[in-house]
């Protein structure tokens, strides 16, 4: 058990700090491994992220549940024109490579957060209030995301040296995922749970559209 | 195992192996043209399926409309976008063939078959590799004026992106027509094996011939045509999405135009 811990935190390590992969034994189950990285490490996050207010084991377990599967979800999404493009532009022989990057990301962002759940529980223990409760998840997913967006930039940059067209589509591939990620975080509430809230998988009625409720709500605000 | 064939044959497309420059010399792209109209088919009924499946989607969860009118629209759709790819073409080769042929352009009735055939399938790709995240957000969203501009949107980047394929394809042949027997051999390796850089930089027309502009200018006049052509004529095949608390109908009733509907929406959308 010890011994497989370090070796999934050997790999991880390796990944993160974009070591050339020369072994092809670990290229084979990349895929695998990238999935059950980001479920362990953000399952690590959401739990920490569910602890809000009286101890509630079950929006614990929901939110543990809701990183993985906002990630993943955005994921499979955004891959079949992802493949696409790649096959379209003449990248195919590479896409292994590409797919490495985008998987790498999102594996990076999952273990920033989980890096991050200490602190988390650290904060909700310190600062009390829901609203900063909420501001303060809301500043960890934006440190995630530029952390993924830094750590793709530099694993991609062997590829682009290849070909300067993997970076116009991985950043294709970062705008649809994040224009799907916006909206599955909007479906996929609560994440923290309000207190006194029962809790829910997902609120009741609250499905609706990210962009059409942002731009509705910034409209408002400017009286318009 | 026809399932893996098209899908090779595809891939080949796809990855511009099918449209190298040994191939286009002789006017063809390599893949046969009844495999590919077969796919484009297919892929633009999927894309219609997932398209139309919006009242379907909204009717299980909002219990909004009828079934049965939520299942025609999803079978309309799954045929209307076929209808109107087939359709939009069929307007417009036969007076870009014969423009061409009376300017004395060297493609061949045939070349040009597989060469639109050849962007029906990618655009047909790209718009079925996109139709995920317009399903998913008709799972997610009630908001049918977002659906439908969701919907414009990707079958815009899908044309695109197949008028683009097709410029590719028409250019590195016009190449090797223009500079036969030139330099065709030497451009192989790097034309197989990154065509973006090709198509944003076309090499140097060595010796652009009157001719050879001439093809060029209508081919892409041609391109303007089916554009105007593909909007009017998604626009007359309304409604390809539906709204979920409509009574269903094959076609609307002919009012307003594209482009006064999506600004209306636009406006409506964002305006609450």
């Amino acid at each position: 058990m010890a011994e497989s811990v370090f070796r999934f935190w050997r790999r991880l390590d390796g990944m993160l700090h974009a070591e050339p992969q020369n072994d092809h034994q670990s290229s084979e189950h990349f895929v695998l491994f990238s999935v059950a990285s980001i479920v362990i490490l953000g399952g690590v996050f959401g739990a920490a992220m569910g602890s809000y207010g009286d101890v509630r084991p079950l929006q614990m377990v929901y939110t543990a549940i809701k990183i993985p599967l906002l990630l993943l979800t955005s994921f499979t999404l955004t891959l079949p024109s992802f493949y696409a493009l790649n096959a379209l532009f003449g990248l195919r022989e590479q896409f292994r490579e590409s797919l490495r990057c985008i998987l790498t990301a999102q594996v990076g962002i999952t273990a920033l957060l989980a890096s991050l759940a200490p602190a988390t529980v650290f904060w909700y223990a310190a600062v009390s209030g829901y609203p900063a409760a909420k501001l303060f998840n809301f500043t960890l997913f934006a440190l995630g995301a530029g952390y993924g967006w830094m750590l793709l930039r530099r694993i991609q940059r062997t590829l682009s040296e290849h070909d300067r067209t993997h970076r116009l589509l991985i950043q294709i591939w970062i705008f649809q995922f994040a224009f799907v990620a916006i909206q599955l975080t909007w479906i996929l509430r609560p994440f923290i749970g309000k207190p006194g809230w029962e809790t829910r998988f997902l609120r009741e009625k609250a499905w609706g559209n990210a962009y059409v409720e942002l731009t509705q709500m910034m409209l408002k605000s400017v009286g318009w | 195992m026809m399932f893996v064939r098209f899908s090779r044959s595809l891939d080949r497309l796809l990855r511009g192996n099918a449209t190298s420059a040994p191939d286009m010399e002789e006017g063809r792209i390599d893949a046969p043209a009844w495999e590919l109209v077969l796919i484009a088919l297919v892929l633009a009924a999927v894309s219609g399926i997932g398209i139309g499946s919006y009242a379907l989607i909204r009717k299980l969860f909002d219990d909004k409309g009828a079934t049965a009118d939520a299942l025609l629209q999803m079978v309309s759709s799954g045929l209307k976008l076929p209808v109107l790819f087939f359709l939009t073409l069929l307007i417009t080769v036969p007076s870009f063939y014969v423009f061409n042929a009376l300017i004395g352009s060297r493609f061949t009735l045939d070349a040009l078959a597989r060469q639109m055939t050849g962007m029906l399938a990618v655009m047909t790709t790209v718009l079925c590799s996109l139709v995920p995240i317009l399903v998913f957000f008709s799972f997610s969203t009630s908001s049918y004026l977002f659906i439908k501009l969701l919907g414009v949107l990707i079958c815009g980047i899908a044309g695109v992106i197949g008028l683009w394929f097709l410029i590719k394809t028409v250019r590195r042949a016009h190449h090797v027509v223009v500079n036969r027997p030139g330099p065709a051999a030497s451009a192989t390796p790097e034309g197989a094996s990154s065509p973006m850089l090709n198509a944003l930089n076309p090499p140097p027309l060595s010796s652009p011939s009157e001719l050879g502009r001439g093809s060029m200018l209508s081919f892409y006049l041609w391109i303007i045509a089916f554009g105007l052509v593909g909007l009017q004529m998604s626009w007359m095949l309304r409604p390809f999405i539906g709204t979920p608390h409509s009574e269903f109908a094959w076609l609307r009733s002919r009012e307003s135009n594209f482009f006064i509907d999506v600004a209306r929406s636009i406006g409506e959308l964002i305006g609450g």
